[in-house]
């Protein structure tokens, strides 16, 4: 098992456009805004709860970002940006539980890999995943034969500093709310799989604390803003200010934004 | 067709066999260190990529065989059905669901171990209890050989996932099979033995003794053998009770089985004004262990209910 940690990744890719940086802003808005519409639709409104899986946001539009049009994604659909991400490509996502999902990925990756496409399967956890033994049993199957399958895991906190045989984690990884690191390490751990050497795992911790309520609300129809007390760690927030100081014209991010909002909010099932 | 003398371990050999030489999407997995009994010998007619020993696997065997299906293979791999529950049964629930919500195929066979062991007592409660409430999951029981010959390969064929309940007390039964491929269209439930007065509805290894319990009262009583439990065949079904008025249940399982009660709300609904007498049934759970005696206790009581239910 390969492990890609933060002293790699923490030097984001110079090769990334301004139209790739905006691409992973409407990702991540997109998904923000189709649960913010689901909730909407059925009368959930005030449910804070996303608040919470708001890293997931960044861990998704980057994970995904990673992968060619001929990849596989098999993810928990509560990574949701990833899922929107590969509308066109496809995706494996009506599971439920993570622990379940990676033998499936595993699984999928040793039927591309009989193939000899050169196909990677990404596939995404959170850390209550780690402690299933279906999720250590298809781990050391996928590193015994050097399976083409890549790991992405939310973390709450920071791993120990030194794993263990069993979970083979290293304390550093990628932060949770940066889709540009976790894009590139991501992207690296792909590289590695698709040339045969092997699954990697990528962590991705979330260092900011989770807000208590949700900072982003609808405002008038087909609009989607945040709020002036907004969360101030608000991943969305904290990449459309990195942009802007980035050079990126302030008029495509808003445009990026408003296109997401206008076409998800005026969904109507 | 010609026809074959062979036991149901060699039919269900030859059917994965058959089908892996017709399709090379079709492949044999299993969890390394666990002899099958059936498998035997497909490792020297194929190659390692079509007989696959996964190791470790013994909790995801089944999760990585949907994920095969998935990516356009047919696995058929193998589990115990005591071990089904803690081997993967819910990532099998999630690509049924999968199939069945959004049409994904994902072509994948399950051989579930069940039945008794040489001792007599049962290795498991029925692994169909916990099976039948999985939604898009179809589910087949043999109870010849020429059966778990074709309701396998019909299977294997299918789009979506499928559960064969491979009963390994049956594995020495001989039957005559078709050679050369053979398939049997799935829900078709069979007339096993022609009646006008009660039917008996059995499956799996209780299609034996309600033959025998049927042919010995010489009554006037249908046997009918469901062979696919998921989906149901209702018209089949409906067509034999709504005939004969009377209708018996016979379980390997406990009374109130996930089958039993299926096919009791099946009558209830559609032919309740057909019925002359309340639908019964026998389990044969607890009837004599002993393997001496269990044929013939079983058979005695599934004719006690047979009398009861014609004297209604």
């Amino acid at each position: 098992m390969q492990i890609v940690a933060s002293g790699v990744v923490r030097e984001h890719a110079a090769s990334l456009t301004a139209r790739d940086r905006i691409e992973l802003l409407r990702a991540m808005m997109l998904a923000r805004a189709t649960e913010q519409r689901a909730r909407t639709l059925d009368g959930r409104e005030d449910d804070a709860a996303p608040a919470a899986r708001r890293h997931r946001e960044p861990i998704g539009a980057g994970a995904a970002a990673a992968l060619r049009p001929q990849d596989r994604l098999v993810a928990p659909e509560r990574f949701l940006a990833a899922h929107l991400s590969r509308e066109e490509a496809g995706s494996t996502g009506r599971f439920s539980s993570a622990p379940d999902l990676v033998p499936i990925a595993v699984g999928v990756a040793f039927a591309v890999d009989a193939r000899g496409s050169g196909t990677v399967v990404l596939t995404l956890a959170d850390e209550g995943a780690m402690p299933s033994e279906r999720w250590s049993e298809a781990l050391a199957l996928a590193t015994a034969r050097r399976l083409p399958v890549v790991l992405v895991v939310e973390r709450d906190r920071p791993m120990p500093a030194a794993g263990s045989a069993d979970q083979p984690l290293l304390g550093e990884a990628v932060d949770a709310d940066d889709p540009e690191a976790v894009l590139t390490a991501v992207r690296a751990a792909v590289d590695r799989a698709r040339a045969a050497k092997g699954p990697a795992l990528v962590t991705c911790v979330a260092r900011t604390p989770r807000p208590a309520k949700a900072g982003w609300r609808r405002g008038t129809e087909g609009q989607i803003r945040p709020t002036r007390d907004g969360d101030p760690h608000d991943p969305i927030d904290r990449y459309a200010r990195r942009l802007l100081r980035s050079g990126v014209p302030r008029q495509e991010i808003e445009a990026a934004l408003r296109s997401v909002g206008e076409g998800v909010m005026s969904w109507r099932p | 067709v010609s026809v074959t003398k062979i036991n149901q371990r060699d039919a269900i050999n030859e059917a994965i066999r058959l089908e892996m030489g017709r399709d090379p999407r079709v492949i044999c997995v299993h969890a390394a260190g666990v002899e099958s009994q059936v498998t035997h010998g497909l490792d020297q007619l194929f190659d390692a990529d079509r007989v696959i020993a996964l190791d470790p696997a013994e909790r995801t065997v089944v999760g990585m065989a949907a994920g095969m299906a998935l990516e356009g293979l047919t696995p058929v791999c193998e589990v115990a059905a005591d071990e089904l529950a803690s081997r993967g049964l819910d990532q099998l629930a999630e690509a049924a669901e999968l199939h069945q919500r959004e049409g994904t195929p994902v072509p994948m066979v399950v051989r579930v171990l069940c039945g008794r062991s040489p001792d007599g007592q049962p290795d498991s409660d029925g692994p169909e209890r916990w099976l039948l409430p999985i939604p898009g999951l179809g589910i087949v029981a043999p109870a010849t050989a020429s059966d778990a010959k074709g309701l396998l390969t019909t299977a294997i064929r299918n789009p979506g996932p499928f559960c064969f309940l491979e009963q390994v007390d049956m594995y020495d039964t001989v039957g005559s099979v078709p050679a050369g491929g053979h398939v049997v269209p799935v829900p078709e439930a069979r007339i096993v033995l022609e009646g006008t007065r009660a039917t008996v509805i059995a499956y799996g290894s209780s299609l034996a003794p309600a033959v025998q319990a049927a042919a010995e009262l010489d009554a006037g009583i249908e046997v009918l053998d469901l062979r696919t439990l998921q989906p149901l065949d209702d018209d089949g079904i409906l067509e034999s009770v709504c005939r004969t008025g009377k209708a018996l249940l016979v379980d390997e399982t406990a009374l109130l089985s996930a089958v039993a009660r299926l096919v009791t709300a099946t009558i209830w609904d559609a032919a309740f004004e057909h019925l002359d007498a309340p639908v019964r049934r026998v389990s044969l759970a607890g009837v004599a262990s002993d393997p001496e005696d269990r044929l013939a206790a079983r058979v005695a009581a599934i004719k006690d209910g047979c009398d009861e239910l014609l004297a209604y």
